[in-house]
């Protein structure tokens, strides 16, 4: 089993905890508490019959004026950037951070979660918001903490390109 | 800092290092040094002094603490390890806080006394060892917590309060568009009907009946957008855009004349005392509905013939505008509720929906200013009106 590193990063309260927690441990909670510092999970997945052990980074979602501490970044496979559906403002803060941080890592991996799509009377977001993250490469998967809806299948996915991202090179 | 840590090591059996070792571990600081040339398994770290009793059940032990802790092991075969073996540029390099879960399964999570978030740090000696500090730091996690978690929250408040106003203006263009616009266009015909039924007293005085259940529709109407429209206004703080203030004396003059007709229909005189211009704080229409209130609430409760007197002052940075009038005053269990909603005495009653003084009460609050109600003692009800002077920032 091959072990590899994964980073969660985005806003504040746009559920990355949340979205780890469903994961690891099929909990949801409606409760909020900020995360400090780095909190790191594992959980392993199989693709393309290759079994790989991932550490998933939780970290921190600062303000719009603190970006994520980049030692944290250091030696990850693949980043799930996520930001909330029902805050359009979120999706130019993970903008943000990707831009800081795309260019030291150009052959990491990389998928944007829009998280919170049960709550669908509150969705601030529409294809065209999407676009320049499809420019820059980036796919895009909408997300539920709360249903479960989709999280599988993001690690599951970004676990593949990471797999053949190192096969191919 | 150096030379003493470096003092410090294992084996060197200075009597400063047992000393520095002890209040080291006072505070719970974890020390931790590698002999330079070793190879990159924390194996070859060594603790200095006694290890605190919880390192074991929530790092292991020292020499698979890098296999139990990913965030340890990252950090010291990553960022720490350039840092070590790189050109000495900075004394100190710091991880950053991470939380741990327990190495050995019998741990009681809740115990208070155990730290499970820590920071770690890493040291170089003169002679070139890596020193690696491992510092408890639940009590700075809980304060960072404490004051992160207070933003994040006042923040989402903040954009849910906003996100709920939008929806009320929302609200508020379907009740004066879609509820109010069609009835004032059913009025018109109504009272056009009634003119061309003049010489049919029996229809016509159905008609009326329906002209009066309209009107107060529309009445009722408005009250509730009035309600919905202060509520927003409190958001958008007046003047703040730049929007000009309004000058109090001349908009109850403006609505002195708005309201002439109706005062003349129960012969009631309007009497007002004006002063020199004085801007204030608020919303012009907003202002001038807000007189408008007053000066009718006072028409309403007048007697036939009598007069409502309108007084201005200012004082300690506030206008005022006061309407007296010479009607039957107000009861004083009612002196409490009377700028509530939906209070149906004095405000209500004569076909009024209630909503008209708790307007005015809250659009007054939101600007800064106040609603103040008292019986004259020569009979007769008396409303103040203060709002904040404005002044503009130069
Ligand atoms: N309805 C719904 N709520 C969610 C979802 N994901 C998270 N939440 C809620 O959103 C809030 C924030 O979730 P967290 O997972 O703590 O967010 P975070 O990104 O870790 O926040 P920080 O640690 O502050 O950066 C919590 O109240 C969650 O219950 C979701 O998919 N649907
Ligand atoms: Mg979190």
């Amino acid at each position: 089993m091959i072990k590899r590193k994964v980073c969660l990063v985005g806003a504040y309260a746009v559920g990355k905890t949340s979205l780890i927690r469903q994961f690891v441990t099929g909990v949801f909670s409606e409760d909020y508490l900020t995360t400090v510092g780095v909190k790191i999970d594992k959980r392993s997945v199989t693709v393309e019959g290759q079994e790989v052990l991932l550490m998933i980074w939780d970290l921190a979602g600062r303000d719009e004026f603190e970006a994520v501490q980049k030692s944290y970044l250091r030696g990850a496979s693949g980043f799930l950037f996520v930001a909330d559906g029902t805050r359009r403002d979120t999706l130019a803060e993970v903008q943000k951070e990707i831009a800081l941080i795309v260019p030291d890592h150009p052959e990491t991996p990389a998928i944007l979660l829009l998280n919170k799509c049960d709550l669908e009377n509150d969705w601030e977001v529409d294809d065209s918001d999407l676009l320049s993250f499809h420019e820059a490469g980036i796919e895009t998967m909408v997300t539920s903490a709360m249903t479960g809806q989709n999280i599988a299948e993001a690690f599951d996915q970004l676990t593949r390109l990471m797999i053949s991202r190192e096969s191919g090179a | 800092m150096n030379r003493e840590l470096d003092n410090s090591a294992p084996g060197d059996g200075d009597e400063l290092a047992s000393i520095l070792a002890e209040g080291i571990r006072s505070i719970g600081l974890v020390v931790l040094v590698r002999n330079p040339g070793d190879g990159v398994s924390d194996e070859s770290f060594e603790i200095v002094g006694r290890a605190p009793d919880w390192l074991g059940t929530w790092l292991g032990a020292e020499t698979s603490m890098l296999e139990h802790s990913p965030f340890l092991e990252d950090f010291v075969n990553g960022a720490a390890r350039e840092f070590w073996d790189g050109p000495a540029s900075e004394n100190v390099l710091r991880s950053g806080l991470w939380e741990e879960s327990p190495a050995s399964s019998d741990v009681d999570e809740t115990s208070e006394t155990a730290p499970r978030f820590f920071e770690a740090s890493a040291l170089r000696t003169a002679s070139g060892k890596a020193v690696l500090l491992i510092e408890p730091a639940d009590e700075r996690l809980k304060r960072e917590q404490a004051y992160l978690q207070s933003v994040h929250v006042l923040n989402l408040d903040r954009r849910h309060l906003q996100k709920e106003l939008e929806k009320k203006q929302i609200l508020l263009e379907c009740i004066t568009h879609d509820l109010g616009s069609p009835l004032a266009n059913e009025l018109k015909n109504l009272e056009q009907i009634a003119r061309q039924l003049a010489d049919q007293p029996q229809l016509q005085s159905a008609v009326q009946r329906a002209i009066r259940q309209t009107e107060r529709q529309r009445s009722l109407v408005n009250s509730i957008a009035e309600v919905f429209a202060a509520d927003m206004a409190k958001m958008r703080s007046p003047n703040a855009d730049g929007s000009e203030a309004p000058d109090l004396v001349a908009v109850a003059a403006e609505v002195l004349s708005a309201c002439a007709s109706s005062a003349a229909e129960k012969s009631v005189t309007l009497c007002p005392f004006f002063t020199s211009p004085l801007p204030v704080v608020g919303d012009k229409v907003y202002l001038s509905r807000l007189i408008d209130n007053l000066l009718l609430n006072a028409i309403r409760h007048s007697p036939e013939g009598a007069a409502v007197m309108i007084h201005f002052d200012e004082k300690d940075g506030f206008a005022m505008v006061r309407v007296e009038d010479e009607g039957s005053g107000i009861d004083p269990e009612e002196v409490e509720t009377i700028f509530d909603p939906f209070v149906q005495g004095r405000a209500g009653g004569k076909g009024q929906s209630g909503l008209g003084l708790y307007f005015c009460r809250r659009t007054a609050e939101m600007w800064g200013g106040r609603v103040e109600v008292w019986n004259r003692p020569e009979g007769g009800a008396c409303f103040e009106l203060w709002l904040p002077r404005f002044r503009a920032v130069i």
